[in-house]
């Protein structure tokens, strides 16, 4: 495993409404893109672009994620923190499938199989448990990136 | 305000010294990082008041791994 790009930070909110006025207002974001819905994993998502090293829109982005009806993990995130709060980290890798069979030889535990995730690019993730207390998302690098 | 460059992302761990025991301890980060010989943690008050955030930014640091 080689730690590939911090492609993004989860953050979870009740209102992706309010969190783009927030980071739109108080923080200054300039690039705010339009929310979706992701059905497969019962949340609505929002990026937030930040500048990198050189300034440009091409840092890591901020995931504002709010449950659609029916979602448990979220909602039950938000119970424990009502104001929303950090969520998860994303790490980038090359091979999905390869990134899945080298966390599992390491013992950690996948939590099910790789999916399409909110940037069109197969997605998973790894219990908080095993890595030390964080729960990380691994995405496969878009081909145009 | 304009958002800024996102330098890192704090994350806590236990306070026990990594395997190895030089420099990086418990409070690394908060201006212990880059010690080269061991000294005794001090423990980072997670639940009272912050330790300093005015120490400079780990851009471009080794501070983990086998360089």
């Amino acid at each position: 495993m080689k730690l590939g790009r911090l492609n993004h930070i989860g953050v979870a909110t009740p209102s992706i409404a309010d969190s783009a006025v927030f980071y739109r207002d108080v923080m200054g974001a300039t690039k705010i893109h339009e929310p979706f819905d992701l059905p497969d994993q019962g949340v609505k998502v929002c990026f937030v672009d930040t500048p990198g090293a050189d300034g440009a829109l091409n840092g890591t982005q901020i995931e504002l994620i709010e449950p659609l009806p029916g979602n448990t993990s979220i909602a039950s995130f938000l119970e424990k923190n009502p104001a929303g709060g950090q969520h998860h980290m994303c790490y980038e890798v090359p091979d999905i499938h390869k990134a899945k069979a080298e966390f599992e030889a390491m013992g950690k535990r996948v939590l099910g199989e790789p999916r399409i995730g909110a940037h069109g690019t197969l997605i998973f993730f790894v219990h908080p448990r095993d890595m030390q207390g964080v729960l990380t998302e691994i995405m496969e690098t878009r081909a145009d990136h | 305000m304009k958002l800024g460059w996102l330098n890192h992302i704090g994350v806590a761990t236990q306070p026990k010294p990594l395997p190895g025991g030089e420099g990086l301890g418990w409070g690394c980060g908060f201006g212990a990082a880059f010690r080269t010989r061991r000294r005794t943690p001090t423990p980072l008050r997670l639940g009272g008041k912050l330790p300093s955030l005015t120490a400079p930014p780990l851009k471009g640091r080794v501070i983990g791994g086998t360089p």
